[in-house]
């Protein structure tokens, strides 16, 4: 999971001049390997830019590092990311 | 094995589909990330022919970094150089960490008119965010690239670009002690562009923009006392407004275009006063025996904001265009504060504060706090970019005085275009129709 957070975390960019305090959710699912095949806003934060940005970070950390071990990876299949920053 | 494995995964994952209201989902949260520039890639558009006075791409690319919002790649990092989507491998910018790619083909239609096609494509989805076919023209080359600019800015970052704005300016060319050349000027808002509307042996000073971007008024010395005309930049036409005794000066338009606020000195010391251009009525604002000068109106037309020193030191006050008490705007921001001037949204003013040299700050008039944005020794003239989000201003560089971009953050700062002479005074235009 922190292995997740950080290649997201690395890929996360954001313009400055965004207001502060912005929230945004998504919802995501891999498959085994980690390829991501849906990254899509269920919680905007009411802001374009920062929810595009935040789709953007989880794409480009695609394939993410998720386990192989097939119990664990279940878990992973799908999952909420919350940003914020 | 490996069937079953992949048969109860599938299975696993219809069932999940099938939730609508999934138990504790599971949740990661990002609370990092990186505010910076947005990386994008603008590769050189296809052209065969003879060289083009303006390679669009770069230009777009100068605009955007010049933003601060922006980090185009450098082009001889490209890794190749597609004109069509279909020459378009994903992979290789994905890798490269770019959200972003432009691509586009400029083709001739005849007599000097050409058709400037673009692509702003998102790296990760494979998708087109915009794209536009332009009709340009060989002497409209960097105005298209401004466009593109906009265009690409607006889809990425929703909020209007201002890079096909102009701005004005006065240079100064001297060339012996009493010998100087004064040149009113627009340009480009990159600086390029220049076009000289006045020239004059006496000095011009505070160019300022009419909100339709037709007129520029200005304080001219041609008759050796201060005058303050409005002049339509298309024709040239030109109208003394404000003259007589004393120093008449600092003249700035109401945003509904009618009126200037300016400064007259004619009862015996600078003060406030507001010309309604149609019938040439003028309304004294300010009364006091100190200097009242450099004002400035809000956007919403009801207030205007002037530099003071009833006080004892220069400082910002505010009064109603109408008329009235007038109230210190500036508290607990050193000794010396002036030529504010609003913020497109009217919630703050960028403004000169001084003390051990000149800096542009940034006063939110909400909170009543101001912060420093700039940090050279002798920074002045600040002007808010329509928009908001970027500022120009005069500072002193390596030959004399420049002007000067930087993003309202004062992350980024870039020089403009150098012109011929000492540069000062520029005036932000608003956006073109």
């Amino acid at each position: 999971m922190a292995r997740i957070q950080a290649a997201i975390e690395n890929g996360f960019v954001y313009p400055p001049g965004l207001p502060p305090g912005l929230k945004c959710t998504l919802f995501v699912r891999v498959i085994p390997g980690g390829d991501v095949v849906e990254a899509r806003v269920i919680q905007s934060s009411g802001n374009p830019v920062f929810d595009r940005q935040a789709e953007t970070a989880v794409r480009k950390a695609s394939p993410l590092p998720v386990p192989e071990e097939p119990r664990l990876l279940q878990q992973m299949r799908e999952f909420n990311l919350v940003f914020e920053p | 094995m490996r069937f079953i494995f992949a048969l109860s995964l599938m299975l696993v994952g219809l069932s999940a589909g099938a939730q609508t209201a999934p138990k504790g989902p599971l949740e990661i949260r990002i609370t990092q990330g990186v505010e910076g520039a947005l990386p994008i890639a603008i590769v050189p558009f296809a052209w065969s022919g003879s060289p083009l006075p303006e390679d669009i791409a770069q230009v777009i690319s100068n605009d955007l970094t010049r933003s601060g919002s922006f980090e185009p790649m450098p082009r001889e990092d490209l890794p190749s150089q597609p004109t069509d989507v279909a020459q378009v491998n994903f992979k290789d910018w994905r890798v490269l960490g770019m959200d972003n790619l432009v691509i586009g083909r400029i083709s001739a239609t005849g007599d000097g008119g050409y058709l400037v096609e673009f692509r702003l494509l998102d790296v990760f989805t494979g998708k087109q965010i915009a794209g536009f076919q332009i009709p340009s023209h060989v002497s409209n080359l960097r105005l298209t690239a401004h466009h593109i600019s906009d265009i690409i800015y607006e889809a990425l970052l929703k909020t209007k670009g201002a890079f096909s704005t102009r701005i004005a300016y006065v240079t100064v060319e001297r060339r012996g002690p009493k010998d100087a050349t004064y040149r009113l000027q627009i340009a480009d808002a990159d600086g390029y562009n220049a076009k000289t509307i006045l020239e004059s042996r006496q000095p011009v000073l505070s160019p300022a923009w009419s909100p339709d971007g037709n007129r520029l008024a200005y304080v001219s010395f041609e008759e050796r006392n201060s005058a303050i005309y409005v002049q339509d930049v298309r024709t040239g036409q030109r109208q003394k407004v404000v003259s007589g005794a004393g120093i008449n000066s600092s003249p700035a338009f109401s945003p509904d275009g009618q009126r200037l606020a300016v400064t007259r000195s004619k009862e015996g010391n600078p003060d406030i006063y507001v010309v309604e251009l149609g019938s040439g009525q003028q309304t004294r604002l300010t009364t006091d025996g100190g200097i009242d000068t450099e004002p400035a109106w809000s956007p919403d037309g009801q207030t205007i904001v002037f530099t003071s020193d009833r006080g004892g030191s220069p400082q910002i006050y505010r009064v109603s265009p109408a008329g009235g008490p007038q109230q210190r705007v500036t508290f607990n921001a050193g000794d010396y504060n002036a030529r504010a001037s609003y913020s497109p949204d009217g919630k703050s003013l960028v403004l000169v504060n001084g003390g051990g040299g000149f800096r542009i700050a940034i006063h939110d008039l909400e909170t009543g706090r101001s912060r420093t944005i700039t940090g050279g020794s002798l920074d002045e003239y600040p002007s808010f970019e329509q928009k908001g989000s970027m500022i120009i201003y005069a500072t002193m560089g390596g030959r004399g005085t420049e002007l000067a971009a930087t993003s309202v953050d004062g992350t980024v700062k870039q020089r403009l275009a150098l012109q011929r002479g000492q540069v000062r005074e520029p005036a932000w235009g608003p956006f073109r129709k």
